[in-house]
């Protein structure tokens, strides 16, 4: 941190030390300390983690295709389910015309 | 490359040989789901028209004989009574009037005759229709809880009398339904439409008399009518409505079927004027309760009040349905005819300045062409199409067919051709996008055209073609495509629609700056174009649309040689011709969705997404999808409305196409003979049509995913070139 009254610096990092010395390395100063604490914690990458292939937005992707089908799922149960309620008030308005006629 | 499966090679990388579409899990299904919508929509369709039932006023029809009719009833008074089997009738005690209203609710004027019943303080009967009850069940509400009596007056006013015994039982316990959902209550009070006087009482009305008895019902007449049916006048009313020394009357009044304002106004005169005179006023139960018994409104059960809830929600529901078919009927009449009349104008003029002297592109185009035919198992037509293209007279033309790895000697057929001219490059399968991008790669020219390997173009079609590039401008064009075999009813239904499309429409596209398709059949590029572009997408299953609207975005023109003329060969059934149209309606619509912010950008690209995206949405997307309620409201006018006028309207559709069709024909100098097939498309391709587009549109909703999927070829447009 920059103490007060000390003049700004055009690197700032340029007061950090790798080792021994002064470094204004940013890939250096960024590089991961090794760690203080005991024992290691959490879950390790992937050994292949370097290798893995890079997925890139395909430009060409299919439009309106949903290949999980959740979309489709949906829609089609929305829609049986619809006509059902429609067809089960559809019946029961004939029938209640047909017993009020009996 | 291939695709192998347990040791079998079913496929190449692209082209799996996958089991014939059309029976997959869900295509039964989608059927069935068909079916029921119809089945919903042709119901509400007939309750719409059966609670639409049309009716005269009731002074009509004629008195028949009266023999059965006892004579004490005939000269009794208004009320009769048969419910216990007897039929006994009563008169209204003296100085006592009943006002009745029929015909309503109205929403105009049945709260106007509320008003003046409440300003006055007086209670009256209102038999009410059913379908109207239906409609606006909160008159009827406000009537019970003002202190009114109701009565029923049928659900949609027949002559009871004309129908048979459950017609008779339906129309009664439907009103009493829907009075009951309407007020809570249950009436025993029917006045039969079209009738007046007791005295007019005849064997036939008698009998439904009897028959409204054994349901429990009392039928009232009347005993002066007002006439206000004939609206003669606020003095006349009153006049009519008066009864003779003092004695009582039930007075037939009407709260609806035209304008009421005289039967409002001449309340408001009667009322004051027969109090002066020492009248009181009554409904049926006061004035009759004393001599008849039960004649009182009771408590509506629950089961009434829910069977009388589904009648009620199914007559809005339908009513609504209606209002919307018409309402969507309007849009596409109006839609329809604006249409053809720009495309009238835009292509007659378009035509006229084409043919003039003075027209012309610029300086003839002569630099070599290369012409991209991406070619999957095509050993049928491709001998043909690569000859007619490179004999053409164009002056170097190179011939580069993309073999996108078929398995049926596609490639060595060309090969045996022999042509000097002609290159044949064999690429991975990869579809018809990549085919093409490949072809662009390899061409070894500036000018490019694509050209389907199932397409034979006239000898100087490639040179007219290229014309248009004269304009540094123009960065693709479009051909004139027809339908080469039109043996069968199909191929020639597609010819007319062929015709049109690229005679009117495209004209009108090219005037306005925005075709929205160079056909794959035949269609010319300015390579650079095609790289502004970013080459052929896979993204859409119609790449010759999503290429021509990133053309457009890019800043290039596009415009339609009609002169450059190719013969495709058409889908020969009706299976194929679903398929490809199929494909091509969700290619649309994944191009039109693909370029979506053409809407908002500045620039070419702006200027074609606000011009062009939505006049091809209305006129490619919506207006076909709506399309089905032409023949909806056709149907049903020949069921439930005037059989002749639904005809003529029909036809008049006809004639407008059928003109259209002929002012295409003569632009494109075709023979008129295949226009006898065109009132024979109305009832069948036209119908396939839109069933496709809404097939494509539940694809996109529901995400499913699309093929490409080839078209068997006859060879009939090939064979017929050689």
């Amino acid at each position: 941190m920059q103490s007060p009254g000390e003049k700004p610096t055009l690197f700032p990092m340029a007061r950090r030390f790798v080792g021994r010395a002064r470094s204004t390395d940013q890939i250096r100063l960024d590089a991961p300390r090794p760690t203080t604490r005991a024992a290691a914690r959490g879950r390790a990458d992937k050994p292949d983690v370097a290798t893995q292939r890079i997925h890139l937005p395909e430009a060409t992707q299919a439009i309106f295709v949903d290949r999980s089908g959740r979309r489709g799922r949906r829609l089609r149960r929305t829609v049986y389910a619809l006509l059902l309620l429609v067809l089960v008030l559809l019946a029961l308005l004939w029938l209640s015309q047909a017993v009020g006629v009996g | 490359m291939g695709t192998w499966r347990g040791g079998q090679r079913i496929g190449d990388t692209q082209h799996i040989v996958v089991p014939e579409p059309g029976r997959s899990r869900f295509s039964g299904r989608r059927w069935i789901l068909a079916g029921i919508g119809t089945l919903v929509l042709a119901n509400l369709l007939a309750i719409g028209a059966y609670a639409n039932s049309r009716f005269a006023p009731d002074n009509e029809g004629a008195i028949g004989p009266q023999g059965s009719v006892p004579a004490a009833v005939r000269d009794g008074g208004p009320v009769v009574d048969t419910r216990d089997g007897r039929a006994t009738s009563h008169k209204v005690p003296d100085r006592t009037i009943v006002l009745t209203f029929d015909d309503g609710p109205d929403p105009l004027w049945t709260p106007q005759v509320l008003d003046v019943l409440h300003k006055h303080g007086v209670r009256a009967t209102f038999f009410v229709i059913g379908s109207q009850t239906s409609r606006h069940p909160e008159f009827v509400d406000r009537m019970v809880r003002e202190g009114h009596e109701v009565g029923a007056h049928t659900f949609t006013h027949p002559d009871l009398a004309g129908l048979s015994g459950w017609r008779q039982r339906l129309e009664l316990s439907q009103t009493r339904s829907a009075i009951a959902y309407a007020a809570g209550v249950t009436t025993p009070l029917v006045r039969l439409p079209y009738s007046s006087g007791v005295d007019s009482l005849d064997d036939k009305h008698w009998s439904v008399v009897r028959a409204a008895g054994n349901q429990d019902m009392v039928s009232v007449f009347d005993d002066t009518d007002s006439r206000d049916w004939a609206r003669p006048g606020v003095d006349a009313i009153v006049r009519s409505s008066t009864p003779e020394d003092g004695r009582g009357a039930v007075v037939l009044l009407h709260d609806a079927g035209g304008d009421r304002s005289q039967t409002v106004a001449a309340l408001d005169k009667f009322i004051p004027m027969m109090r002066q005179r020492g009248y009181r006023f009554a409904t049926v139960e006061g004035a009759f309760g004393a001599s008849t018994p039960d004649l009182a409104a009771g408590q509506a059960s629950r089961g009434d009040q829910i069977r009388g809830g589904l009648l009620v929600w199914a007559v809005k529901v339908a009513d609504g349905t209606g209002r919307l078919l018409w309402v969507l009927l309007l849009l596409v009449g109006i839609l329809t005819l604006g249409r053809t009349l720009v495309l009238f104008g835009f292509a007659v003029r378009h035509a006229r300045r084409r043919r003039a002297r003075t027209w012309s592109w610029g300086p003839e185009v002569n630099e070599p062409v290369t012409v991209i035919v991406p070619a999957y198992n095509e050993r049928k037509t491709i001998a043909a199409a690569v000859r007619s293209l490179a004999t053409g007279t164009h002056p170097g033309i190179e011939v580069l067919v993309i073999d996108d790895e078929s398995d049926d000697g596609t490639a060595e057929e060309v090969e045996e051709l022999g042509l000097p001219n002609v290159r044949v490059v064999r690429v991975p399968g990869g579809g018809k996008a990549s085919a093409l991008n490949a072809g662009v790669a390899l061409a070894r020219h500036n000018l490019l055209v694509m050209v389907d390997a199932d397409t034979v173009v006239t000898p100087d079609a490639i040179h007219r073609l290229v014309q248009p590039f004269a304009d540094p401008k123009v960065g693709a064009v479009a051909g004139n495509v027809k339908v080469g075999n039109k043996r069968r009813i199909i191929g020639t239904w597609q010819h007319i629609e062929y015709v049109i499309g690229f005679n009117l429409d495209r004209r009108l596209y090219d005037t306005l700056h925005c075709m929205p398709t160079i056909p794959g059949a035949l269609g010319g590029f300015r390579r650079q174009a095609v790289q502004d572009a970013g080459g052929l997408s896979r993204a859409t299953l119609a790449e010759d649309t999503d290429l021509t609207m990133a053309i457009h975005r890019a800043g290039w023109r596009v415009v339609y040689e009609e002169s450059a003329v190719a013969r495709t060969e058409a889908p020969n059934t009706l299976r194929q011709l679903w398929r490809q149209r199929y494909r091509w309606s969700y290619g649309t619509m994944q191009a039109m969705w693909r370029h979506r912010r053409a809407l908002v950008e500045k620039g070419p690209s702006g200027r074609f997404g606000r011009r062009g995206l939505p006049f091809i949405a209305l006129f490619s997307v919506v207006l076909p999808l709506l399309a089905p309620v032409l023949d909806i409201l056709a149907v049903y006018g020949l069921f439930f409305l005037d059989r002749v006028e639904a005809l003529v309207a029909w036809l008049a559709v006809l004639v407008i196409q059928v003109v259209t069709a002929i002012l295409a024909f003569r632009l494109d100098k075709e023979p008129l003979r295949p226009l006898w097939a065109l009132p024979l498309q109305q009832l069948v391709y036209r119908q396939v049509m839109y069933l496709v587009l809404v097939h494509a549109a539940a694809t996109a909703l529901t995400g499913g995913l699309l093929k490409w999927q080839h078209l068997r070829r006859s060879g009939e447009v090939a064979a017929e070139a050689t």
